[in-house]
């Protein structure tokens, strides 16, 4: 069978060069990739760069006798799309374009078209077809062209109907409504007639809860530091992997006003190492976003890249980019990157070695996160030291621990047959990453860590800090509130252990940064002022908060600290000691998370990109300033 | 591409003794009920001793007092449990939990050296079968418990100097951060270790920027913020820090002078030293094998101990000869042969020996001796 496909290809190879389209070095060169995977030497020559694709295609029709059609020059009649869904039009790789006037159905298609497959095309149309060939690219155009309503519609609204129970459309369900107005009501009631009582009582639990978080996630980061040496993936068992037995990979990279770093995307990017002719990018423009279009048209990205537009509506979120990408998507696995991202070039391998050693139940593995710009302010160093921790010990500890992971914002690398099973992205989420690792973990499906790092560009200013952070602390609540919609069905498709640990991560990490300026006020009061806390607070009860403050920000400094030694980022250990100033700005970050939970649950505060001032080439580990 | 530096550090690791942690468990068990059953016994001959008598009536005070009883509370992990125990014999079970967890670092550690059956049978005689050992056991509790915090420290120094394994340096950091709060002289441990940050910045990352500092702040960290936080809470409900320890300590007061006292106590550390034939020969054997920084670091908690009693810390000598030891124990290099055995082995055997000839803090020991 082998020796008959390369025939076929050297054949074919041999007509394009008679054809003067391409060169016979180039068919050579790409005999070879057909050789190490199972790509048509056409797709080869254009995943080498040798030949364009509608040239490709241009020739295919002229020798399967049919004529060429340019779909992006004619949009597809929608009387005649009704007939065929647009799952099997993307996957089936036709679609209908016009009626003739002799009332012959002409469909597009960039598959040869044999008798079986005319009559397939025929007998879903339920009327004579008449063939015309085009790109598959173009075929993937006009289905987001043709079927732009059924895919917006899908990408906002999939999920919430599929199981309404797991999106975040709706932020507040009635039984949960009725609970907080009763809290509210008991609070106010407690601090009209027992004021006293009421305040110990909201200290002192105010208190535990943030003991607890404090305390899970020491323990957890101890566990995993306990792994520190357990190399997952080696570089042998990358070597290891042949071409052929690489799957097909998509990386989805949403934009948005990103025209400053959509160059540099192509290029990261690029460097990626994995056959280009197994690798499809999409990157995922904005519709109205016509300037990074523009620039995203203009670096002129490798026949690999797709450059596919999301149709304008709302939500307008990452998510929902995500979905339509998800839509579109051809490969086996899946990635998602940040337009700045530079992932290590090896982490699709690595990524593959991980599915290929867990079962079937191993939705998605997660690379590590961290910043090319550590050291060039002080909001860059402290959120490189929150980072150091979180994912080297935190989501490795959770790992080991067999406990539910959320996602970070990129680098999260998904088998997409469970994706879809999983329904994709919540668009109505901010933190749809975080949403989705938990609801992953909570239909039965694991989510682990690989030892591969992808690098992004810290935030360096603080207002632009404060907007994305609490966007995911808003996520985060939208998660809880999701999640414990119904408490009971959690603890039993979760187990006690995972829906304590995500109660006490999702929902202790806000808390937390809730709970601390109270018991920094309690703290100063007690320290400023002594005398007047005695009429307010029992001594216990100040003991308690003041013991639970130190306590816990002693604790996380240190875990702050241990992430950046295993880092080897050793000129960031001191500056763990500012944390209790940097996790004000979470504090700040917290409070506009939960008004904009109230206000505008859906609106995603949008971090702007490419504004560091380190130039790419300068930063690393010893990451230098250039002013 | 951006090329942060790999956070896989390249030294092998030893793999513990066992990573099971049933295992684990069983094994603490297996020493903590021996022990406790024979310090019991102990116990029953001979009764609480000054220090645990002191101890359990500041917890009893803590207790009775509320709030002011804070004043009595450091260090505060004994005098809670003192405060919740109403005997000696529950004080020592408490510090006995503490001695199992210290004897499971030593028998990882003395298996991960594969040294010959007989010389590691040798060394648990030498520690656990001197009346020094025992009288700690059975008469301090809460230089127990710090000196057990010591071992699991001086295990993750190890760990974190030697293998370089970065879980090491925390593990020593908490656990000096336990053990000031366990016992005030665990202060002198704590700077010792710190101390030997500069020179584990030069001997294992080879004095990479911020390293010393960064080391510095792994071991420091949480022993300051402990007694730093401790303070404060003293503070906020007595109105003064560290009551007993002013109570009980004449700190600072360098009587005779400044350096006439640092002779007497280097005077003091030749006698405890030359009780400690294992710490001697174990220093002997790195000072031919090891590094000059790895010896000077082998070395400093001599200039710890002479530093902390010249200004005033209440550190026995027999507390003194446990330390070094079990220090010695614990750092004997690994799978040594010829010449380096015959030296560690005389060291035993002379400890062994020195243990029940020559003992050390003679008046308290001999006293509890008596009492036996």
């Amino acid at each position: 069978m082998v020796i008959t496909a390369l025939s076929v290809d050297e054949e074919m190879g041999a007509q394009l060069v008679e054809a003067g389209l391409v060169q016979a070095a180039d068919v050579e060169r790409a005999l070879g990739v057909c050789q190490r995977s199972d790509l048509p030497i056409g797709a080869a020559l254009v995943s080498l760069g040798a030949l364009r694709r509608d040239t490709l295609y241009r020739f295919y029709a002229e020798r399967w006798g049919c004529p060429f059609v340019d779909l992006l020059a004619a949009d597809p009649d929608p009387r005649l799309l009704h007939r065929l869904a647009p799952g099997d039009a993307l996957h089936q790789h036709w679609i209908p374009v016009r009626r003739e006037s002799d009332g012959t159905v002409v469909v597009a298609t960039c598959q040869e078209p044999t008798p079986e497959r005319r009559e397939m095309m025929a007998a879903t149309m339920g009327e004579p077809v008449r063939v015309e060939v085009t790109t598959f690219v173009d075929i993937a155009d006009a289905v987001r062209r043709g079927y732009r309503e059924h895919v917006l519609d899908e990408a906002c609204y999939g999920l919430w109907r599929r199981a309404a129970d797991q999106s975040a459309r709706q932020t507040f369900v009635r039984p949960q409504l009725v609970a907080f107005a009763a809290v509210v009501v008991i609070i106010v009631a407690g601090l009209v007639f027992a004021t006293g009582v009421t305040l110990t009582v909201l200290a002192v639990a105010g208190s535990l809860i943030f003991l607890a978080s404090v305390l899970f996630k020491f323990l957890v980061c101890l566990r995993g530091a306990r792994h520190e040496h357990d190399i997952g993936i080696t570089a042998d068992d990358v070597a290891a992997l042949t071409d052929e037995q690489l799957p097909t990979y998509t990386v989805l990279v949403p934009v948005y006003r990103e025209a400053n770093v959509v160059a540099d995307l192509v290029e990261h990017l690029g460097a990626l190492d994995y056959p280009p002719e197994k690798l499809e990018v999409l990157i995922l423009l904005e519709e109205d976003d016509v300037e990074t279009l523009e620039a995203a048209r203009a670096a002129k990205p490798p026949a690999w890249f797709t450059l596919l537009v999301v149709p304008n509506g709302l939500p307008k979120t990452k998510p929902k980019a995500c979905n339509v990408g998800l839509f579109f998507a051809h490969g086996e696995y899946l990635v998602i990157y940040d337009a700045e991202d530079r992932p290590d070039p090896d982490q699709l391998k690595k990524a593959i070695v991980a599915f290929r050693r867990s079962g079937p139940e191993r939705a998605c593995v997660q690379a590590a996160l961290n910043y090319w710009n550590v050291e060039e302010n002080a909001l860059t160093r402290m959120f490189t030291l929150e980072y150091s921790f979180w994912f080297d010990y935190m989501l490795p500890g959770l790992d080991s621990s067999k406990l539910p992971i959320p996602l970070g914002g990129t680098s999260n690398h998904f088998r997409v047959d469970v994706l879809r099973q999983l329904g994709g992205w919540d668009p109505f989420n901010v933190t749809e990453d975080a949403d989705l690792g938990i609801r992953a973990s909570a239909l039965g499906y694991s989510v682990g860590v690989i030892n591969s790092t992808t690098y992004e560009e810290a935030n360096r200013s603080v207002h632009n800090w404060i907007r994305q952070r609490s966007r995911w602390i808003k996520g985060y609540l939208q998660t809880v509130l999701v999640h414990l919609r119904n408490p009971p069905e959690l603890v039993r498709t979760a187990g006690w252990r995972r829906a304590i640990a995500f109660a006490l991560l999702i929902g202790g990490t806000p808390f937390t940064f809730l709970l601390a300026p109270p018991l920094w006020l309690i703290f100063f009061m007690s320290l400023f002022f002594p005398t007047a806390l005695e009429g307010i607070l029992p001594a216990w009860a100040v003991w308690l908060s003041l013991a639970n403050l130190l306590l816990g920000n002693a604790a996380m400094i240190y875990l702050s600290m241990m992430g950046a030694f295993k880092r080897q980022r050793y000129r960031l250990v001191p500056w763990s000691l500012l944390n209790p100033a940097y996790w004000v700005l979470h504090s700040i970050a917290s409070y506009k998370a939960l008004w904009q939970l109230l206000t505008k649950p859906h609106y995603w505060e949008k971090t702007a990109h490419g504004i560091s001032t380190v130039t790419a080439a300068r930063s690393s580990g010893e990451a230098a300033m250039v002013h | 591409m951006a090329s942060a530096p790999s956070p896989l550090l390249a030294a092998p690791v030893k793999p513990r003794w066992s990573t099971d942690v049933s295992q684990r468990w069983i094994v603490r068990g297996g020493i903590a009920v021996p022990l406790t059953a024979f310090a019991l016994i102990l116990l029953g001959r001979s009764g609480a001793g000054p220090i645990n008598t002191l101890l359990l009536g500041r917890g009893a005070l803590a207790r009775s007092l509320g709030f002011d009883g804070v004043r009595f509370a450091y260090p505060p992990i004994p005098t809670f449990v003192a405060s919740l125990v109403r005997g000696p014999e529950l004080l020592v079970l408490a510090g006995c939990l503490f001695g199992a967890f210290a004897g499971l670092v030593v028998v990882e550690r003395l298996w991960s050296r594969a040294l010959p059956l007989w010389l590691d049978v040798l060394l648990i005689i030498a520690i656990m079968a001197a009346p020094a050992t025992w009288y700690v056991i059975t008469q301090d509790t809460a230089a127990l418990m710090g000196l057990s915090l010591l071992i699991v420290a001086i295990d993750g120094f190890e760990r974190f100097a030697m293998e370089g394994e970065t879980l090491g340096g925390f593990v020593t950091g908490l656990a000096l951060g336990a053990a000031v709060l366990c016992d005030p002289a665990a202060v002198v441990y704590a700077l010792t270790l710190t101390a030997a940050a500069p020179l584990i910045a030069i001997s294992r990352y080879r004095g990479e920027r911020g390293v010393t500092t960064a080391t510095l702040l792994v071991f420091a960290f949480p022993a300051f913020a402990a007694l730093a936080s401790w303070a404060f809470v003293e503070w906020r409900f007595t109105g003064s820090a560290f009551h007993t320890v002013r109570a009980d300590l004449d700190l600072f007061s360098f009587r005779g002078g400044l350096w006439s006292t640092i002779g007497r106590e280097a005077r003091r550390l030749g006698g405890v030293v030359l009780r400690s034939p294992v710490f001697v020969a174990v220093g002997v054997v790195m000072a031919l094998r090891r590094p000059t920084s790895m010896v000077l670091g082998y070395l400093l908690p001599l200039g710890a101990l002479v530093i902390g009693w010249s200004v005033g810390l209440a550190y026995p000598d027999v507390l003194a000869v446990v330390l070094l030891v079990t220090l010695g124990a614990m750092t004997i290099p690994e799978r040594i042969e010829g010449m380096d055995r015959v030296v560690v082995a005389a060291g035993v055997v002379l400890q062994v020996v020195l243990a029940f000839a020559w003992l050390p803090s003679p008046v308290l020991v001999q006293n509890w001796i008596d009492r036996l």
